[in-house]
């Protein structure tokens, strides 16, 4: 970003974003941030987090973009109300008068053990995650469809929230957080496809803020955000995406394809008896 | 009362609705021998417990079942369900998330009141019940079977009539809460399956003449069998005849497309390779 010079003829030139959790250093968010702004977006830094001096990371991340010729302002609500969502969102009108691009980045993550979960560490979890990208998410896309000029929405998923595979574990908490936002996201591309909004979901693989384990970076995940937000990437939507360093893996709608499942069919009931002898053969562990 | 679940105990959410799944999967079990608690909030038309008429129609059948009435929606609530079981047969083999609740409603004109109805009885729900129950099946070191309910609405586009976006966030969350269970609760034994059922029932009467709940309980109790303990963190769906078991949702390299640079992707070449990829 420093070395980087604002392109004022960027590939997001003349375009609002927003992206929610921006403000965590070295996290997924403020990579986002700075590669939007550096393409000419005009960009509110949402985050609730402070650095260790005590001061907000948003300010920080507001400051970068600034110093390099960008245009951005900060905001430090918590996605976890309808209230704070929407407060996010209309930042970016009372601002820059529109939003065109929202990335909802803004996150927790913690192993616990199902049976140790709390109440509240579940409802915080959950807040975050499925209800933090509904609050903001729904007054957004309010906006755009009143903009007439489409729109783009950008969740973030995870690994942990379709395979069993899930390297340093999770809670079901988070896995029923980042599997709802699949849903979610899959629902509203079809729904918002009249309006030429774009809804995908990012599954990205990055040594972040929530996951210090060594991977490649942030930056490696920022152009594929970029790219999704600009006018090329109008007609990719509904799409799982997953991308860690240089790989990059689009998914199949899951689960909807004849490939990678086992089909049996019967005109009439099955009975236990059946499955007891079909279904050892059918779900191969 | 040498059935297939003779000895074991049952508890089945949402299942006083007539003409449910949830109803059909109680009888079901307890016609294999489970002692069955049947939890719903719904009163029948003429204002009485759903569930009651439920637990009377299997004691009629010389089958054991006992009535409760609590909203799955509240972490006291679905506690309390399981905890009807402990008190009243003593322990608990087997448990079936079947409660729901469905809305249609275009995502803007959504309400909070409405989003939060949804997740709490999906989401919450299963959280409360599942917790409750997995520290028992733990305690009694036999093992377990958890089944809940996910929807094609998680995982397709084509949706017919369109849920909501939040019904379509439940169910996807669904998946990703049972998967993690499945894997998590391995070493007790315990199975953890999402089932994905297309039945005309009560809360999706949109074709009448489709093939009914009946077609879906005999799943529900070969899930809940000693026999099917290495059957576990699956996704099943079943529609009449039809039994579709899926691989693991994305994770296979059948289905998908894949690109591999020793670098960082620009957003150039990102805009020239994308379309080719989706």
């Amino acid at each position: 970003m420093k070395e980087e010079k604002i392109r004022m003829a960027g590939k997001l030139a003349g375009k609002v974003a927003v992206v929610t959790g921006a403000g965590s250093q070295s996290g997924i968010g403020m990579a986002v941030a700075l590669a939007m702004a550096a393409e000419g977006a005009k960009v509110v830094v949402n985050d609730i987090g402070k650095d260790p001096d005590g001061s907000w990371g948003a300010d920080r991340v507001v400051k970068e973009i600034k110093s390099a010729g960008g245009t951005a302002v900060a905001n430090y609500d918590s996605v976890a109300s309808m209230k704070g969502g929407q407060s996010v969102v209309n930042t970016a009108i009372s601002n820059f008068g529109r939003i065109d691009i929202l990335v909802n980045t803004a996150g927790t993550f913690r192993i616990v053990p199902t049976v140790e979960l709390t109440e509240e560490e579940w409802d915080a979890t959950l807040n975050v995650h499925i209800k933090g990208v509904f609050a903001t998410t729904q007054e957004a896309v309010k906006h755009m469809i009143k903009q007439k000029s489409g729109g783009r929405i950008i969740n973030f998923t995870s690994m942990a929230a379709y395979t069993p595979d899930l390297g340093p574990g999770a809670s079901i908490a988070y896995c029923a957080g980042k599997g709802g936002v699949l849903g979610f996201t899959r629902q509203l591309a079809v729904e918002l496809k009249e309006h030429g909004i774009t809804a995908n979901s990012i599954s990205p693989g990055a040594k972040s803020t929530l996951f210090p384990y060594p991977a490649p970076g942030p930056e490696f995940v920022a152009p594929m955000i970029v790219y999704l937000a600009t006018d090329e990437a109008k007609d990719i939507t509904g799409q799982i995406i997953r991308i860690m360093g240089g790989d990059v893996i689009v998914f199949a709608p899951p689960m909807g394809e004849p490939l990678g499942h086992h089909y049996l069919h019967k005109s009439g009931k099955w009975t236990v008896d059946e499955l007891i002898e079909i279904m050892p053969r059918m779900a191969a562990p | 009362m040498a059935g297939k679940l003779a000895g074991k105990v049952a508890v089945v959410t949402g299942a006083g609705s007539q003409s449910g799944i949830g109803q059909e999967t109680a009888l079901a079990m307890a016609a294999e021998g489970a002692k069955v608690v049947v939890n719903d909030i719904v009163k029948d038309p003429d204002g009485s417990w759903g569930a009651d008429r439920v637990v009377n129609e299997i004691k009629t059948a010389n089958g054991t079942a006992v009535a409760n009435y609590d909203s799955v929606a509240s972490m006291e609530g679905g506690q309390k369900i399981v905890r009807t079981a402990i008190s009243n047969f003593g322990r608990i083999d087997i448990l079936v998330n079947s409660a729901g609740n469905f809305k249609m409603a275009p995502t803007v004109e959504f309400t909070e009141e409405d989003w939060d109805a949804i997740l709490n009885v999906h989401l919450k729900g299963l959280f409360a019940t599942t917790q409750e129950a997995v520290k028992e099946m733990i305690k009694q070191k036999s093992g377990g079977r958890i089944i809940n309910f996910t929807s094609v609405a998680a995982y397709t586009f084509s949706t017919g009539p369109g849920p909501s976006a939040a019904y379509c966030t439940a169910k996807a969350g669904i998946l990703g809460f049972t998967r993690l269970l499945a894997v998590e609760l391995k070493e007790y034994g315990i199975t953890a399956n999402s089932l994905s059922p297309i039945a005309t029932t009560a809360l999706n009467a949109f074709d009448p003449s489709g093939p009914g709940p009946e077609y879906v309980a005999p799943m529900l109790v070969y899930l809940a069998t000693d026999e099917a303990k290495d059957i576990t963190g699956q996704i099943i769906h079943i529609m009449g005849g039809e039994v579709c078991v899926y691989a693991p949702p994305m994770g296979t390299p059948g289905g998908h497309h894949y690109l591999h640079k020793a670098g960082k992707w620009t957003v150039e070449e990102l805009t020239e390779l994308m379309p080719r990829m989706v």
